[in-house]
């Protein structure tokens, strides 16, 4: 198949959060299954940073926004045979130092910049004459993807029979922008009802291809469940429950290529389950990273998050106070709101033993922190998925998660007794249940050979791209038997 | 000797001149219609032909209009009763036009002319 | 704590000129002042846009949630306070008031001490109040007031960008719903599409379930045109109720109103006036807003602003759609008016199939009558009797009860499926006697109806013609009514319109044209007959023709044998001896051969069949070669000839005939002079009356002809042993005559005769010549350097 995958972010060019690894790691199983892959990205500043060549493909789009018109420069990039990555590039739009936003928030011309985008790659697929079977958009910032395939651009041939899947990651951000934006689109003022793009007087860019795409998914079966209802569909639970039939939930999965403890070059030493005493000097490198002044009997406590009460942040804000009392260590990585930038560096202040904070987001720290790390805490509100935890698996680090979404359906709460279970989780998303959930961790961590065998269990599983890029193609024959049927054969 | 065909459908006529030209010491043809004619036209290489207008099978206008086509050197003589139509063809068809007349001395008169070569 | 100071300065700057939206920079000022402030809580307050109420809107503690919503009206509280005086105050716990005034701040922030607000506002607007709380008693130095200050400028300016933004924004918006509305509308020009695109269109923008248009003509007050889309409520306001009372409210007119229904349900209307320039008024009506949570929404005065810009810019198009419609409507009348041209047209053609009148009135009745053709239910012609001054029916017809379905031509050729008896129609031509003869008289069409009385039916035709509305329309030929067309709806009872009357008025003089051409016809035909009756006659009296005819098929039957006889009779003698008896009779055979032959010659190469072989000619030049033809006749005689030949202008004719003419007379002439003698022909032009002639005299010296036989000679069956046939000269008179010429014969007796022969030059050969000077300049009737 010559799959199509568009998306805000993708390592290796573009990283913010979790989705660009995912759609590495998707691409490059999809193509050791004898797939082709094209990533459309936009032409970022990382992108730009991040140090491998780009080739200008001589095609420069035209994209009108309202009353103004950019130009956006289509650069390319092989990065192996039949992985291929497209760049739009306008430096006004995404030349700059986030992606999405900076420390303050979120760019204000969000809008603009992903109307943009997605308009450009489906002029691209169109100027370029590039033959795709499939579309495969992500996250709200390409929801207007499919829209424009279905509506603007209905009647150009190659668009109109090319089938177009849409992955929700994450329902918490659907991309709301006020109706005044609508201009900018170039779709018609019909399209701003409830039954499109409008969502309480508002355009809702995820909506757009919740609607107009052929078929839906997200990243796990428990949040596929979970959005059916109010408290994870964040007002779209309606539209979710009216296409269930076409909407299917495919877990993430693992890079082992990276992920892997035995030869992670981050680490400063490698380890595997039959050899555990590399984790040990991981975790004496981290501790010494940050500075810690930490007995390395004592549990370290890890986290690689990002600063928002999503990922439940701010009830880890609340217990790290009877945490530090509890005499373990902890470190956390992350970027995201300022206050809460502000409240741990507070923290972090009054514990400079104890705890390390690092204010961003590396790759390297984020393998360290999970490799030396011997608890890791998610305590999210929602996870649609979560990777963090399965790579904890894999390096023998406990979880400790709420159950939510992807969390609930990867981690099994450890029973000491019989010794079942990866790892701890808890249902209320409030300071006591978390800290009661590190608490049973802490508790099995001081059995020094239930905790071992805890570990060698959790490194054992298997939670690779492998077995999951095959389900992905399972949904993409499925949009491409439903496309056929509706052009009528 | 001279070869001449005479072509009439009267029996009598016929007879008549090819006693007075085998006189003369010409070698006669004879021919009762348009079509005998053209086929002796063809078998024989006359030096004259004497044609009547109204023969049976092929008249003598189209054995006229035939024989041109095919000998246009060969002199053709229509012989006919009918006068009237001597405007017609005695300027551009045939090479002369005799009206019938039982003193053949003018008919002779003008063979000879034309075979005097 | 100066650098405290810097840093939160810078930070308040970067947040300011930060890139992320206005919502997020407002968060982190609110959340950096309070960190900077080292207070517990920092809250802003905005004020709403009816600008009387303040709501909470950012808190330091971050999102809000709903049970914690807190409002003030404009003026009480601290926060309302503020707001109006636009002065920082700050209030601790213990004043008095102080709790039961700000109560609601206890939910967000309970046992707070230290109540700090400062209004935001730049020189012009007050946007909201910031208030800051905390759990000491608390007192700002004038450094945290100046910080207190500046974040209330910052924040301000961050709001007034944000105004000023989504100002832009919507004003964008509008444009391009504008122009969406603008493309709608100049993308047609029918006014049903038209109006369909406009109220849909409509709904779409203002995202309202249902929309409503509405012309009415303010003269009648009836509805020209209504479209409607989407859901309209059962209980709808009526459209009418904004004119008999126009808004009395400020601002541009507009109506609203807002109804229940039998489920409780909430409706809202909102109309605006459509004015047009002229006598159309009209209104444009959206109807509940969409909302997802099923709840419709009412209309903000936003969507009245973009209603009342959208009619302004309606009203232009449906004026335009409107014009269209008329000149739409005009061109369907011009469709109609070629359609009955058409179907005129093609009962035209037919008409001039056949010049039968009685054919000629059955297909105008059919015509009359015909659905395909004019339609009417009956039709009548009249025609006037000159003699007696009376219009008298001559047919009529009625409408089939079955309907032809053949195409026009066709059925117009079919029988009259059910006639009207109209024989004892007679109206005599007076004006008093009604319409009919009015028609007649005046020469103009009348439209009966019963009601009008005036001019009304004669006397004669009640009972006969029981007519409440007809036409009537006259047969006019060369300003001449020959009778009337009378047609009328009266079975069906539908009326009659102007419209069909002009039809019928073209009809009608197609029909006096074709009846009278048909009558015209039969006069000729009539005369005809008589003209070949006469012909006839005269062909019977002409015995030459006879003669020449029979003469003709027999002798040339007769030559062939005849040249068989004598050439073998020529042969035998040949072999007789000259003593031999046998020599005589051969002789007397080939003599009397030779006198057949001769009498052959002369009937059949010169009576001739009538081919005819004109053409221009030199006269003299056919007489030269005439005479090469009787040379030997001459020689034989020695006769001498004396030629006189004149100048003479081509003549036009039959080169062959006129050589008969001089080959008979010079014939006539070897056979007057056996013995010698003088021919002398001369030629020369001659003037008469009636133009000019060429003139040709034959004169011999053969002694005359006896005066007993002079008046015979040009009788065919006449004659003499000396003057042959005769036969010839008869001849001579018919070619010359056919010729338009004339033969005359001067006699003296004892010396000889003088033919005369003239012929007529046409006028064009004297043309021709001219030239070339062929004849005299005085022999020309035409002027000189006349018309070439």
């Amino acid at each position: 198949m010559r799959i199509l995958m568009v998306t805000p972010e993708a390592n290796p060019f573009a990283a913010s959060g979790g989705l660009a690894e995912v759609i590495y790691a998707l691409a490059g199983a999809l193509v050791r299954l004898g797939h082709q892959v094209t990533v459309a990205l936009p032409l970022y500043r990382q992108v730009r940073e991040s140090g491998r060549p780009l080739t200008f493909t001589g095609h420069t789009l035209s994209i009108p926004l309202s009353w103004k018109t950019l130009p956006g420069e289509v650069y390319q990039a092989e990065i192996e045979p039949n992985l291929n990555f497209y760049f739009i590039a306008q430096d006004t739009l995404f030349n700059r130092d986030g992606l999405y936003g900076t420390a303050y928030g979120a760019f204000e011309d969000n809008a603009e910049r992903f109307i943009f985008f997605s308009r450009a790659v489906v002029e691209m697929v169109e100027a370029l004459e590039l033959e795709f079977d499939i579309c495969h958009a992500h996250e709200w910032q390409t929801g207007l993807v499919p829209v424009y395939l279905r509506t603007l651009y209905h009647d150009r041939p190659r668009l109109q029979r090319l089938p177009v899947v849409y992955t929700v990651h994450n329902v918490g951000y659907q991309g709301l922008f006020s109706s005044f934006d609508l201009p900018l689109t170039g779709l018609g003022w019909e399209l701003l009802s409830p039954k499109a793009l409008e969502f309480y007087g508002k355009i809702n860019f995820m909506k757009g291809g919740l609607v107009f795409a052929d078929l839906l998914s997200t990243v796990s079966s428990r949040y596929r469940e979970e959005i059916l209802t109010p408290d994870y569909g964040f007002g779209l639970e309606g539209l979710f429950q009216e296409r269930a039939q076409e909407l299917y939930g495919i877990l993430e999965g693992v890079d082992y290529q990276r992920w892997d403890p035995s030869r992670d070059p981050y680490l400063a030493a490698p380890y595997d389950r039959d050899q555990l005493k590399g984790k040990k000097a991981c975790k004496a490198a981290l501790a010494k990273h940050f500075g810690l002044k930490l007995d390395l009997k004592r549990p370290l406590l890890g986290m690689n998050t990002r600063f928002f009460e999503r990922k439940g942040i701010d009830l880890v804000e609340n217990i790290l106070d009877d945490l530090m009392q509890l005499g373990v260590g902890f470190v956390i990585q992350g970027a995201g709101e300022e206050r809460h930038q502000y409240i741990l560096q507070e923290i972090s202040l009054k514990y400079p033993e104890q705890m390390g904070l690092a204010i961003g987001y590396g790759d390297e720290l984020a393998h360290q922190i999970i490799a030396g790390a011997d608890i890791f805490l998610m305590p999210s509100r929602y996870e649609p998925c979560g990777l963090d935890q399965l790579y904890c698996l894999r390096y023998g680090t406990i979880p400790v998660v709420r159950a939510t979404g992807g969390l609930d359906e990867t981690i099994k709460e450890h029973d000491p007794g019989t010794g079942v279970g990866t790892g701890f989780k808890f249902t209320g998303a409030t300071p006591t249940e978390l800290l009661g959930a590190v608490q049973r961790a802490l508790a099995v961590y001081q059995d020094g050979a239930a905790w071992e065998a805890l570990m060698q269990h959790n490194m054992a599983l298997d939670f690779s791209w492998d077995t999951l890029a095959p389900k992905y193609l399972e949904l993409y024959q499925a949009a491409v038997d439903k496309r056929r049927s509706l052009l009528g054969g | 000797m001279k070869k001449i065909l005479v072509a009439d459908d009267e029996m009598s006529i016929r007879l008549l001149y090819s006693e007075e030209l085998k006189e003369e010491g010409y070698e006669v043809y004879l021919a009762a219609n348009g079509r005998e004619a053209l086929e002796i036209v063809e078998k024989i290489p006359l030096d004259l032909v004497i044609l009547d207008i109204k023969m049976p099978e092929m008249d003598g206008i189209e054995a006229l209009r035939q024989i041109k086509e095919r000998r246009p050197d060969l002199p053709v003589l229509l012989s006919t009763a009918y006068g009237e139509y001597r405007q017609d063809f005695a300027t551009w068809a045939s090479d002369e036009y005799l009206v019938k007349s039982s003193d053949l001395e003018d008919l002779k008169a003008m063979v000879k002319r034309y075979l005097k070569e | 704590m100066a650098s405290d100071r810097a840093a939160f300065l810078t930070q308040m700057v970067e947040v300011l000129t930060s890139t992320v939206s206005f919502g997020e920079r407002l968060n982190n000022m609110v959340h950096l002042l309070a960190r900077h402030l080292k207070v517990d809580l920092a809250l802003y307050f905005a004020l709403d846009k009816t600008k009387e109420t303040l709501f909470l809107n950012i808190s330091s503690q971050g999102p809000i949630p709903p049970h914690m919503r807190v409002e003030f009206p404009l003026g009480q509280g601290v926060v309302g306070e503020t707001a109006v005086t636009r002065k920082v105050r700050v209030v601790h716990r213990l004043q008095p008031e102080a709790l039961s005034a700000n109560a609601p701040l206890e939910k967000l922030h309970p046992n707070f001490h230290t109540l700090a607000a400062f209004p935001v506002a730049d020189d012009n607007f007050l946007y909201g109040v910031l208030v800051l709380l905390d759990k000491q008693d608390r007192t700002f130095g004038a450094a945290e007031r100046q910080s207190m200050q500046l974040a209330g400028l910052m924040l301000a300016g961050t709001l007034r960008q944000a105004i000023v933004q989504e100002e832009a924004k919507k004003r964008i918006a509008e444009l391009s719903v504008l122009f969406e509305v603008g493309k709608a509308l100049s993308a047609t020009v029918e006014l049903d599409e038209l109006l369909e695109r406009i109220v849909s269109t409509t709904a779409k923008v203002i995202t309202a379930r249902g929309a409503a248009l509405e012309i009415i003509d303010r003269a009648t007050g009836e509805t020209r045109v209504s479209s409607r889309y989407g859901q309209i409520p059962a209980v709808c306001p009526a459209l009418k109720e904004m004119f008999p009372r126009p808004a009395k409210t400020t601002g541009p007119p507009h109506f609203e109103t807002q109804s229940v229904d039998a489920d409780g349900r909430t409706h809202y209307c909102l109309a605006v006036p459509l004015t047009f320039k002229g006598q159309l008024q009209g209104t444009l009506c959206v109807y509940d807003k969409f909302s997802p949570n099923e709840v419709y929404l009412p209309f903000d005065p936003e969507n009245r602003q973009l209603l009342i810009t959208m009619a302004g810019l309606i009203v232009n198009a449906i004026e335009n759609a409107l014009t269209f419609q008329q000149v739409e409507d005009l061109a369907e009348r011009n469709e109609r008016m070629v359609q009955n041209l058409t179907v005129l047209q093609e009962i035209s053609q037919v008409l001039l199939t056949t010049v039968q009148e009685e054919r000629l009135l059955e297909m105008i009745l059919q015509g009359l009558t015909l659905e395909q053709g004019l339609g009417f239910d009956r039709g009548v012609v009249l025609m006037v009797d000159e003699a007696s001054q009376t219009l008298t029916g001559a047919k009529g017809a009625e409408r089939a009860a079955q309907p032809s379905q053949a195409a026009l031509p066709a059925a117009l050729l079919s029988p009259l499926p059910q006639e009207v008896p109209v024989a004892d129609w007679q109206i005599p031509l007076r004006p008093d006697q009604g319409a009919l003869a009015l028609a007649v008289l005046k020469k103009r069409p009348y439209h009966y109806q019963e009601h009008l009385k005036e001019p009304g039916l004669p006397a004669v035709l009640p009972g006969k013609l029981a007519a409440r509305e007809f036409f009537v329309v006259p047969l006019i030929v060369k300003d001449r009514a020959t009778g009337v067309i009378l047609v009328d709806n009266q079975a069906s009872g539908r009326p009659l319109e102007s419209e069909p009357l002009n039809v019928l008025n073209m009809f009608a003089s197609q029909a006096a044209l074709v009846l009278e051409n048909a009558h015209l016809y039969s006069t000729i035909e009539a005369n005809n007959r008589e003209l070949l009756l006469i012909r006839e006659r005269m062909l019977e009296s002409d015995r030459l023709a006879a003669l020449s005819s029979l003469a003709s098929g027999m002798a040339h039957e007769i030559r062939n044998p005849l040249v068989s006889i004598g050439g073998f009779a020529r042969r035998i003698s040949k072999l007789v001896e000259e003593t031999s008896p046998l020599r005589g009779y051969v002789e007397v055979i080939q003599e009397e051969v030779t006198r057949l032959e001769k009498l052959l010659r002369e009937i059949l190469d010169f009576t001739g069949e009538n081919l005819s072989y004109y053409g221009d000619h030199d006269l003299v030049k056919l007489i030269e070669d005439t005479l090469v033809l009787v040379q030997r006749d001459l020689d034989a005689a020695n006769i001498k000839v004396v030629k006189e030949f004149a100048p003479l202008p081509r003549l036009h004719c039959d080169h062959r005939q006129i050589k008969q003419v001089f080959y008979n007379l010079f014939s006539n002439a070897c056979q007057a002079m056996p013995h010698g003698g003088t021919l002398t022909i001369r030629t020369y032009p001659l003037e008469k009356e009636d133009g000019l002639y060429e003139a040709i005299t034959v004169t011999d010296t053969g002694g005359g002809i006896p005066m007993e036989v002079l008046h015979n000679i040009f009788n065919p069956f006449f004659s003499t042993k000396d003057y042959g046939t005769g036969l010839g000269l008869a001849i001579a008179q018919r070619i010359v005559s056919r010729h338009y010429g004339q033969i005359e014969v001067n006699n003296e007796m004892g010396k000889g005769v003088t033919f005369l022969i003239t012929l007529p030059v046409a006028k064009y050969c004297l043309v021709k010549d001219a030239g070339q000077n062929a004849v005299p300049a005085s022999a020309l009737k035409a002027p000189k350097g006349g018309r070439r």
